[in-house]
């Protein structure tokens, strides 16, 4: 999506999402509690997350290389009928598909012993970070 | 968002704390199971659309949820929510450590 070179300020600016989240959430549920009942932690969460999804879906584009090629193929197809093929085409049902993609990374987590070690740490430290969140208000 | 608010949902909704907490539970550990499913799925119907469809079933649960009067039902709901929500989460874990 972006050049080596700009990567590092695009970073910058997505983990601000990430990293201010879990500090302005709570502040923001402080504020919303003081002044009304507890739904309307909900309806502030709705309006947001339709202001959000409006955005999302006239701006956000698709990025995965294999599904735009097929798109890209299938306009091809439409506009002059002929057909056409893609370096690396998956043809196989969906059903094979999905069933494959599924299984791939239940097979990665336990075949790799590296990848179950590094996903309990990252399982504790959530479930940490997490409590406290729960925990300090 | 949800956190300060548990206090409050427990009395109104005659619970005790820590079974309010069930709701964030429930939430978190979608979180960690959401992906496991959901990201596979982005293989074959691409990015876009599985963004779109989760967030905005992610999105149209918080209505129940605001209206929700018992706290099973209230569990229920924030459990499905971190499942649909789970679809912006998994890059948050990968750059955050």
């Amino acid at each position: 999506m972006y050049q080596p070179s700009e990567r590092a300020g695009i970073f910058g600016w997505y983990l601000l999402g990430p990293l201010l989240g879990p500090t302005i959430g709570p502040l923001l549920g402080g504020i919303i509690l003081s002044k009304l009942e507890w739904p309307w932690l909900f309806w502030v969460l709705l309006i947001i997350c339709g202001v959000v999804i409006t955005g999302a879906f006239f701006f956000l584009k698709e990025t995965y290389v294999p599904v735009l090629l097929a798109q890209r193929k299938q306009e091809k197809e439409n506009t002059d009928g002929g057909k056409y093929y893609f370096d690396g085409e998956d043809d196989r049902p969906l059903t094979t598909k999905l069933a494959q993609s599924i299984q791939r990374p239940l097979r990665i987590l336990f075949n790799q012993p590296i990848v179950l070690t590094m996903a309990s740490y990252q399982a504790l430290i959530f479930a940490t970070n997490y409590s406290l969140y729960t925990q300090f208000q | 968002m949800f956190a300060p608010g548990i206090r409050q949902i427990a009395e109104s909704l005659k619970a005790s704390e820590n079974e309010v907490i069930a709701c964030q539970t429930g939430f978190v550990v979608m979180l960690g199971v959401g992906p496991l499913i959901l990201a596979p799925l982005s293989e074959t119907f691409g990015r876009k659309p599985l963004y779109l469809i989760c967030f905005a079933v992610f999105t149209l649960l918080q209505i129940p949820t605001a209206l929700a009067k018992t706290l099973p039902v209230l569990i229920t709901l924030r459990t499905f929510a971190g499942f649909f929500g789970s679809t912006y989460e998994p890059k948050h874990r990968h750059f955050r450590h």
